[in-house]
């Protein structure tokens, strides 16, 4: 969709009025006509005019058609030529008709104005100019039909002072009615400023969240690194020069200590596994959703009841984006929530996938807790793939987290 | 008895080699080649046909899940070779897909219990003799995770049962059971009459259909073949 395909909907739906009443117009004048050759001047210039008046009025009916299947620019191109070529061929029959077929002529340009490209307004203007300077010539230099001289003084000026007073005030409500549609314009577009701005403030807001969360994690990461493994391993570098020379002495002490230091090892490298997992678990890359979900779960200090639906796999960053949402929410609740359990949901429907965390424990006030940093992480974690955050809590009935991300949402 | 003759694939220099001396520790296994990538492992099996593949689950090319790769591929191209897996993820979801093309001949035994030597012998053996092995790690896992959903059918059963439902995950037999847990034969065959009526599954004394049916169950949905 281009930037500008509000304005066409409404310049189309405008087009069809003037169409509708243009053609109007063409049918009560070829009427008028027909009626002024029965009743006043019996000659047959009078048919042919009404003929050509109704042949412009059908080219603009047509416009219709094009106009109903979503092509404005065919219609204003037939109401244009109708109207440019009635012009000339009015004022070369009735020459008195010239100045009701000059502002004819410029109708087109006017309308032109508000619904096309800068450069066909300059083609609609630059044909109006020619065809309105043709229709004065042709109105004062020349009157080979010899139509004016037969109809008769008083029903010339009648239909000039009649009608050019009624196309001056058409061609300013089309004047008045662009200049409203484009202040409509540059409402909406300061308004949607507005919301740029707004948007971009946020984001600046939640990318500086982003990299004090990283930074965080980093020095969480550093410290659980230097107090676990890093000690457990500096630790079994010392036992493992005591054993050596226990080796020699005391064989039996060696080999106690050697078992001993196989433990430290393994406590060493579950610690290690356990903070890799926490980086990005392997098994949400490989298996999806639902198995990283039920790792979590084992991982979890609370008793956790687990409620999956196969969700299927999707995005990697979606994926991520719902697996560290719950995994936030349940070391929430573990810390915060004095629970005795959570349940952990996922599913899918035809909108989009969602998590939920929900556990028993004392609630929280949601006004208050709205921005602590956990909630904001997991908002600014859903809002990065198009996706939102739900809170339910209440100052007993425990906490429900909600994620949910749109199948089709486009990162933002 | 020969020795069994073993392919060993595993990137890291200091584990492959660690693996290979403690694989020559037993009188009855055989390094027949190393190798250090998925291709090579290929490359190792059509070269030395060995008995028994003991390969790591992470490897060059991806760094993904190569070894499982590696047991589903030689499953078709060489049927009779054993197959152990050796992981670090205790996540019941990469067990379960080593043995969803079927259970015989597979082993999956977390890396951090390798340096007993006679588990990774074992290990070895069973599956060199086309039984199956799972780290008792993950069954753990697996079982904790089946509790946990709602509704789960495990809350019917008793701890003892929940224990020797866990045992004939791994792949041992009734024998063995009784073993481990310190109970009569008689009592193991009791427990499981009473765990397959609970759970709703026909009972079968044949170990590889049993780890099958007990894995499908676990896994709660996915399909367990006891190829």
């Amino acid at each position: 969709m281009d930037a500008d395909a509000p304005i066409e909907v409404v310049s189309a739906e405008r087009l069809r009025t003037i169409v509708l009443v243009d053609t109007a117009t063409c049918i009560a004048a070829t009427a008028f006509i027909v009626v002024v050759h029965l009743t006043v001047v019996d000659t047959w210039w009078l048919l042919v005019a009404a003929g050509l008046v109704a042949a412009a009025g059908a080219l603009m009916a047509a416009g219709l058609v094009p106009l109903r299947h979503g092509r404005p620019g065919t219609a204003l191109r037939l109401l244009a030529v109708a109207n440019w070529a009635i012009s000339i061929l009015a004022a070369t029959i009735a020459t008195f008709s010239w100045p009701l077929m000059m502002l004819t002529a410029l109708l087109p340009a006017v309308l032109a104005a508000s619904m096309t490209s800068r450069r066909e307004i300059g083609s609609y203007v630059a044909v109006s100019v020619v065809v309105s300077l043709a229709v004065v010539l042709v109105g004062l230099l020349q009157d080979f039909s010899g139509l004016t001289g037969e109809v008769p003084t008083w029903l010339r000026n009648l239909v000039v002072i009649v009608f050019a007073p009624l196309l001056v005030a058409l061609l300013a409500l089309m004047v008045m009615q662009n200049s409203l549609s484009m202040q409509r314009v540059v409402a909406a577009v300061q308004a949607s400023r507005g919301a740029l701005a707004e948007h971009a403030a946020e984001l600046r807001r939640s990318r500086s969240r982003v990299v004090a969360a990283t930074d965080r994690e980093r020095r969480r990461i550093e410290r659980d690194l230097h107090d676990g493994a890093q000690q457990r391993l500096i630790g079994i570098g010392i036992a493992l020069s005591r054993a050596k020379q226990l080796t020699s002495t005391d064989t039996a002490a060696a080999v106690r200590m050697l078992d001993e230091l196989r433990r430290e090892l393994r406590v060493a490298h579950e610690e290690l596994r356990d903070l890799a997992q926490g980086l990005y678990p392997p098994v949400l890359t490989e298996h999806g959703l639902e198995a990283a979900l039920q790792s979590a779960a084992d991982r979890c200090q609370l008793p956790v009841a687990l409620d999956l639906d196969a969700v299927g796999r999707h995005a990697p960053e979606v994926e991520a984006a719902l697996y560290f949402c719950c995994v936030e929410a349940m070391q929430n609740a573990a810390k915060h929530s004095a629970a005795t359990s959570i349940t952990v949901r996922c599913g899918a429907d035809g909108r989009g996938v969602w998590v939920s965390v929900h556990d028993d424990g004392v609630g929280f006030d949601p006004v208050s807790a709205v921005d602590g940093a956990g909630i904001v992480n997991m908002r600014d974690r859903l809002g990065a793939v198009g996706g939102t955050l739900e809170l339910a809590a209440g100052r007993t009935a425990g906490v429900t987290v909600r994620g949910r991300v749109p199948l089709d949402a486009p990162p933002s | 008895m020969a020795a069994l003759r073993l392919v060993v694939a595993e990137d890291n220099l200091l584990v492959r080699e660690g693996l290979v001396s403690l694989i020559e520790g037993a009188a009855d296994l055989e390094p027949a080649a190393v190798c250090s990538s998925l291709d090579e492992l290929y490359e190792a099996v059509e070269r030395v046909d060995p008995d028994v593949v003991v390969t790591d689950i992470r490897m060059p090319p991806d760094h993904g899940d190569e070894g499982i790769l590696a047991a589903r591929r030689l499953r078709t191209t060489h049927p009779r070779l054993g197959v152990v897996v050796l992981s670090q993820f205790v996540d019941p979801a990469y067990a379960l897909a080593l043995f969803d093309t079927g259970t015989s001949g597979r082993g999956y035994l977390l890396k951090d219990r390798v340096d007993e030597v006679d588990r990774l012998a074992q290990a070895i053996r069973t599956v060199a003799a086309g039984g199956s092995f799972i780290d008792d790690d993950v069954v753990d896992a697996l079982v904790r995770s089946r509790t946990r959903m709602v509704d789960s059918p495990l809350a019917t059963l008793t701890a003892r049962e929940l224990e020797v439902l866990a045992e004939m995950a791994t792949g041992a037999a009734n024998a063995a059971i009784a073993g481990s847990l310190g109970v009569s034969a008689h009592s193991v065959e009791k427990h499981s009459t009473a765990i397959f009526a609970k759970l709703g599954l026909a009972e079968d004394t044949d170990v590889n259909r049993r780890v099958a049916a007990v894995l499908l169950f676990l896994a709660g949905e996915g399909a367990i073949g006891a190829a």
